[in-house]
């Protein structure tokens, strides 16, 4: 049924917004993070979108074949902003180097918001989305009652 | 299966097709909300206006004539719940520069729109049967 079909879409939405709007608290809590795992500062990261039709079973693809199916989002990748840090002087700093200078994540706290804003609005429209399907099961449930 | 005229008469598969149709649409409206954010993501629809078009008044398909006896007869509802896509309208004018056409204030009207054209036709359905069943019962 189209519905059900709609409410899993609408889902993958949801599921992608909140993983880019996990990676932007990430971004905005390690705004001053000089040591990671991996060495250096923290890098900013972001997710990258991607359209995907649904096709699991033998049934999905025959009806692929058929029609265009209404593509789901995938979250493909999260990949590391390359910028250069910022270098800041601070020679108190345990992580700084041997003239005095700290490098610090290129983070921009203003681009930061605007994608949660981004991400948020985003979020709202596939709820609401899902509402509306959820509506029209129940009204058609209602049909013959 | 031909439906006896009056008792089941066309409004009740136009009204069905209907629904169905308009849970495609709204398929394919929640895909487009969804990937609102992808790149070089096309944004599509269901020709829901054009298919219901493609309905004769009472309802039925248009038929093929069959000249012989033996030719194999097109089953009534072939194709009844096929359903096409086309690419969605592309903003006139926009600033994005990821390739993404969905205009999400434009989707957002047509999934309201979508959603209370889709209650409507259940509404009337539901009419339509209550009706039948105030006929059978004799008004009581």
């Amino acid at each position: 049924m189209d519905l059900y079909d709609a409410l899993h879409t609408s889902s993958t939405g949801l599921a992608a917004q909140r993983l880019r709007m996990n990676l932007i608290s990430a971004n905005l809590a390690n705004v001053n993070t000089t040591r990671t795992p991996e060495g250096g500062p923290y890098r900013r990261k972001e997710v990258v979108f991607a359209a995907r039709s649904q096709k699991e079973s033998f049934r999905d693809v025959l009806r692929s074949r058929q029609n265009r199916r209404p593509p789901d989002v995938q979250t493909t990748r999260i990949i590391e902003d390359q910028r250069a840090p910022i270098v800041k002087f601070a020679p108190h700093h345990p992580d700084a180097d041997e003239k005095g200078y700290v490098a610090l994540p290129h983070i921009n706290v203003m681009e930061e918001m605007v994608n949660m804003i981004s991400a948020t609005r985003s979020y709202e429209a596939n709820v609401t989305a899902v509402r509306a399907a959820k509506d029209m099961a129940l009204k058609a449930l209602e049909i013959g009652k | 299966m031909p439906q006896p005229a009056g008792l089941f008469d066309g409004t009740m598969s136009l009204l069905q097709r209907t629904l169905n149709l308009r849970s495609a649409q709204h398929h394919a409206l929640s895909a487009n909300i969804a990937n609102a954010d992808t790149p070089r993501y096309r944004s599509f629809e269901v020709a829901v206006d054009e298919e219901l078009r493609k309905l004769r008044p009472d309802g039925r398909r248009l038929e093929m004539a069959r000249t012989q006896a033996v030719h194999i007869p097109q089953p009534v509802d072939a194709g009844a719940d096929r359903v096409s896509l086309r690419a969605g309208a592309v903003p006139a004018f926009s600033l994005r520069a990821d390739g993404n056409t969905v205009d999400i204030d434009r989707t957002m009207g047509e999934l309201a729109e979508n959603t209370l054209k889709y209650k409507t036709s259940a509404q009337l359905l539901s009419a339509k049967l209550k009706s039948l069943k105030n006929v059978i019962q004799g008004g009581k």
